[in-house]
């Protein structure tokens, strides 16, 4: 039994982080599905989203709950903001691509160099969602990952039942599948492709509180989570969602077991050589049908 | 119901609609032919909005919509059935047919109208809940036509609807695209290289050549020798 214990540990702490980095990933795997885009400035959207939960509970003395919700909104704001002005005019050009990648690139540095302006380059912290841990035989978890666990889930199955169960989700699976189709069927692609970035710069914010306890809040964790997310991304499949969801999983599993054996100073080295080994034997990923 | 009055249409530099104009009444049946490369879905792209055009106008109802986003379009009452199909690989038969209906005119009618695709259609309602991707090229064709008679629209443009499909298939199709201009009485607008049976079941034809309409007449006194005789001028 004393063999199991680390790697059980090592399960549980696998299972919450999957969860997590699945909610965090999924922002970059929709836009890319559905717009085609690869948001650089995806990683932004995640510390943004701790920083607004910071400065509303800790600046304005709002409660946790409400800071949470206000900050999710002004991103998923921000994000309809920034495809209208932005992006889609851009979108006419014939190299939409290389531009997306410069143009969001472009952001991110912005927006986190921002970060550091207005709200100094000291981490910040925010506080647990539930103190407190509990012990069964010799397994502890914290009440605030049990929680995390819970609506990290929580959130992936509203997500799922919203691209299958509505209107709108089923029309962002369309416009992944074939854009032109989606025209023919009087889909008006504007308007949902700035839906689908604020829904991915809301899923970042919410993950970036979600992280806060892990990653702290602070602009370099913006870097630190695009890079994770891209190789899990690249990992289950660009654009797939279900790809998204295994990968994160498998290595946040992975992580999970490398820290545990091999010490926290081995988990970026091992983000970095997956995502070569990924990109030398298989590109597409899992589930992924681009290259 | 439509008008479309000199409108050019180019692809970058490549010159592909020239100064073309003509009208088709409401519940009639223009048929455009020619050669590949001639213009003929280019003209249909351009009038579903599909393509935008730099002259000229296309007033449907009264209305002008070659400025207007195709959505827009769609919701006015004009859908574009491709020649590539462009149906939605990964979902099913329903939820293909279901999304036909996205535009806010179509939404009230998406029972009635899911109901006569299956009438029409009824190979697709024993498929209805396979993903589009493991249909044959018939049953996708018929797919493309019943989502866009999901959209509730009053003018319909088929694009080649009958290519790549066997000779039994392809009498089965001009069957049905006759039906859905006869008895529910759509104004249709057809691009076809199978001549004869688009003349047999079409009011109007119009011969394209290098972007220009260069003939056009009642389809019931065009005749094959005609047609030929324009394609080699």
């Amino acid at each position: 039994m004393q063999v199991l214990t680390p790697i059980i540990n090592a399960i549980i702490s696998g299972i919450i982080l999957g969860a997590l980095y699945a909610v965090m990933s999924m922002g970059l795997t929709l836009i890319y599905g559905v717009g085609r885009m690869f948001n650089f400035a995806h990683g932004a959207f995640i510390f943004w989203g701790g920083y607004f939960t910071w400065f509303f509970y800790e600046r304005s003395h709002l409660s946790y709950s409400v800071s949470v919700v206000l900050g999710i909104i002004i991103l998923f704001v921000l994000g309809l903001i920034i495809d209208r002005i932005i992006l889609q005019s851009l979108r006419k050009k014939p190299d939409f691509g290389i531009i997306s990648v410069l143009v969001t690139l472009g952001l991110a540095i912005i927006m986190g160099n921002a970060g550091d302006v207005i709200f100094g380059t000291r981490i910040k912290t925010i506080p647990k969602i539930i103190d407190g841990f509990l012990k069964v035989d010799v397994f502890t978890i914290t009440y605030h990952d049990i929680a995390t666990l819970v609506i990290s889930v929580a959130i992936l199955l509203f997500l799922e039942l919203f691209l299958r169960k509505t209107t709108v989700g089923t029309a962002l699976r369309a416009i992944s599948q074939d854009s032109i189709g989606a025209r023919i069927v009087g889909i008006n692609l504007d308007r949902l492709f700035a839906l689908t970035l604020a829904l991915s710069a809301a899923l970042g914010g919410i993950s970036g509180v979600l992280l806060a306890p892990r990653f702290f809040i602070a602009s370099f964790v913006g870097w630190e989570t695009l890079f994770k997310a891209v190789v899990i991304v690249i990992f289950g499949g660009l654009g797939s969602v279900k790809g998204t969801l295994l990968s994160a999983f498998i290595l946040g599993t992975l992580e999970a077991f490398v820290s545990m054996y091999m010490g926290m100073f081995w988990v970026a080295p091992m983000w970095f050589i997956l995502l070569v080994a990924v990109l030398f034997i298989r590109p597409k990923g899992l589930f992924g049908e681009w290259a | 119901m439509l008008e479309v009055h000199d409108i050019n249409t180019y692809y970058g530099k490549f010159h592909a609609l020239k100064d073309v104009s003509f009208t088709v009444q409401e519940g009639k049946f223009a048929v455009f032919l020619g050669a590949n490369g001639h213009g003929k879905s280019t003209l249909l792209k351009t009038v579903c909005g599909l393509v935008p055009s730099s002259t000229g106008y296309i007033k449907f109802d009264g209305i002008e919509i070659n400025h207007l986003p195709m959505h827009k379009i769609v919701e006015m009452g004009i859908v574009y059935i491709p020649e590539e199909k462009h149906l939605f690989p990964d979902l099913t038969v329903k939820e293909n047919l279901l999304l036909g209906a996205y535009n806010a005119r179509a939404r009230k009618h998406k029972e009635k109208n899911y109901k006569l695709v299956f009438e029409l259609f009824p190979r697709l309602e024993e498929r209805q809940n396979q993903i589009a991707l493991t249909l044959s090229g018939g049953e996708r064709q018929m797919l493309a036509i019943g989502r866009g008679l999901m959209s509730h629209a009053k003018l319909m443009g088929i694009d080649e609807p009958s290519i790549g499909l066997a000779p039994k298939l392809k009498i089965e199709v001009f069957e049905k695209i006759e039906e859905i201009n006869k008895q529910q009485g759509l104004t249709l607008l057809l691009v076809e290289q199978e001549v004869e049976s688009s003349l047999m079941i079409s009011d109007k034809g119009y011969i394209m050549k290098d972007g220009r309409i260069v003939h056009e007449d009642e389809s019931k006194n065009l005749t094959i020798d005609l047609i030929q005789k324009q394609y080699l001028v």
